[in-house]
């Protein structure tokens, strides 16, 4: 697969259904929320502790699981392209929701805003929770201008996108409890 | 203009397959047509691709053939040193070749307007698939140094509301049907005012170039393209 092609050099691209659009285009902003959210999630696995090394393989289910969240998003789903798209999965979701429970058993009862932060993996997990907010903001502003019920992918999408922020918290407070670094409560007055 | 198969379900995707390669022809002294056996049940849409493993290496390799047809035909062009083509391009027949698929998304789109195929070399390939398949109207752009490389004209000039080739290299007088330049050339030049859907595939740099043509002439044009190296 050839990466610079150079066709992009007009500052437009094709959308996967194959509309032309400008590269601001805010379906491509969505999509584009989303890779970065996982190139987020790899400076997160590159920076676990060698006692967090068991999260690197969950971590990387989520990668794989946002490829299709990105085609989706700059796919007409008419289109006979989009066909050949894989349906999101609701088990990603599950299993979203598996890895929060076992990692809230394990920890102390949250009794305060925390300041994001901590030991480095930590700090990456809490900077994949804020982009994968703004993606999942995007996404919503994306629905706003089409009309009736949202497709399937996109109501999966919003779920998963909606877990996966809560998972990046609970994960970032697991990796502080196993680095030993203790959490900084927000106070008032610093 | 469009066979309602083309809004057929996705397909099953395959795993790995051993397909027997039933015959080998020569299109040009560089390219070959090879046909492969097509498994029961292997289902795939006009434009998708087989993958080819030789050697731990992987190419892919659009299928030429309809989805109504019997056996899956490839074009490969032999490059010399190539880690798969030489192998494909003197491979007995008989052989098992290893191969997967179907792979990709450059699939037609029916649409109310005029689909614009543009290609070069081996690119031709989806464009035989997509017209066995019942595919019309559409207008076709092939380029090719000379005419021999205009594969496939006879089998999709019939089938065109409009065929050119495009050739680069081709002494005087050309041939009917053709015209010299690329198929950029022909983008710029011959296309009306109109609404179009573009295929592209090729070399990246004429779909660099195509679009560049594109973006300027028919800005609310649809595109897919199929980049190959």
């Amino acid at each position: 697969m050839k990466v610079a092609t150079g066709s992009g050099d007009g500052g437009r691209t094709s959308l996967f259904s194959g509309e032309r659009v400008l590269k601001d285009d805010e379906r491509l902003e969505a999509s584009g929320d989303v890779d970065e959210l996982n190139a987020v999630i790899g400076g997160l696995i590159a920076a676990l502790p060698p006692e967090a090394a068991s999260c690197a393989p969950e971590l990387r289910a989520v990668q794989s699981d946002l490829f299709p969240i990105g085609a989706w998003l700059s796919a007409d789903g008419s289109a006979p392209s989009a066909a050949l798209l894989p349906p999101l999965d609701p088990e990603g979701t599950a299993r979203l929701e598996r890895a929060i429970g076992r990692m809230e058993a394990a920890l102390p009862e949250l009794r305060s805003f925390l300041l994001p932060g901590g030991c480095p993996a930590a700090a990456w997990a809490h900077l994949a929770r804020t982009v994968c907010r703004r993606a999942e903001r995007r996404l919503v502003r994306l629905g706003r201008g089409s009309p009736g019920e949202a497709p399937a992918w996109r109501r999966e999408a919003l779920r998963y996108l909606n877990r996966l922020s809560d998972y990046f918290f609970v994960l970032a407070r697991t990796l502080n409890r196993v680095a030993g670094v203790e959490e900084t409560p927000w106070r008032r007055e610093a | 203009m469009a066979p309602g198969s083309l809004n057929a379900p996705a397909p099953p995707i395959a795993g790995r397959q051993t397909l027997r390669l039933l015959a080998r022809r020569s299109l040009s002294p560089e390219v070959f047509e090879l046909d492969l056996e097509r498994p029961p049940g292997f289902r795939f849409l006009p434009g998708q691709q087989l993958r080819i493993r030789e050697g731990g290496v992987e190419r892919d390799y659009t299928i030429a053939s309809g989805p109504g047809e019997g056996v899956l035909r490839i074009l490969v062009r032999r490059v010399p040193g190539g880690s798969i083509s030489p192998f494909l391009c003197e491979a007995p027949p008989g052989t098992a070749i290893a191969a997967s698929g179907p792979h990709g998304y450059f699939v037609f789109a029916p649409a109310p307007r005029t689909p614009v195929f543009a290609a070069t070399g081996v690119g031709i390939a989806p464009f035989r698939s997509m017209a066995a398949s019942g595919v019309r109207g559409f207008v076709l752009f092939h380029g090719a140094g000379r005419a021999g490389g205009l594969f496939y004209r006879e089998f999709l000039e019939p089938r065109a509301a409009r065929y050119r080739g495009c050739l680069s290299r081709q002494a005087q007088p050309l041939p009917a049907g053709t015209r010299p330049g690329r198929v950029t050339d022909a983008l710029r030049e011959e296309l009306a005012e109109g609404d179009y859907d573009f295929y592209l595939c090729g070399r990246g740099e004429m779909i660099a170039q195509a679009l560049q043509v594109i973006d300027a002439r028919f800005p609310r044009a649809r595109v897919f393209t199929e980049p190959f190296s």
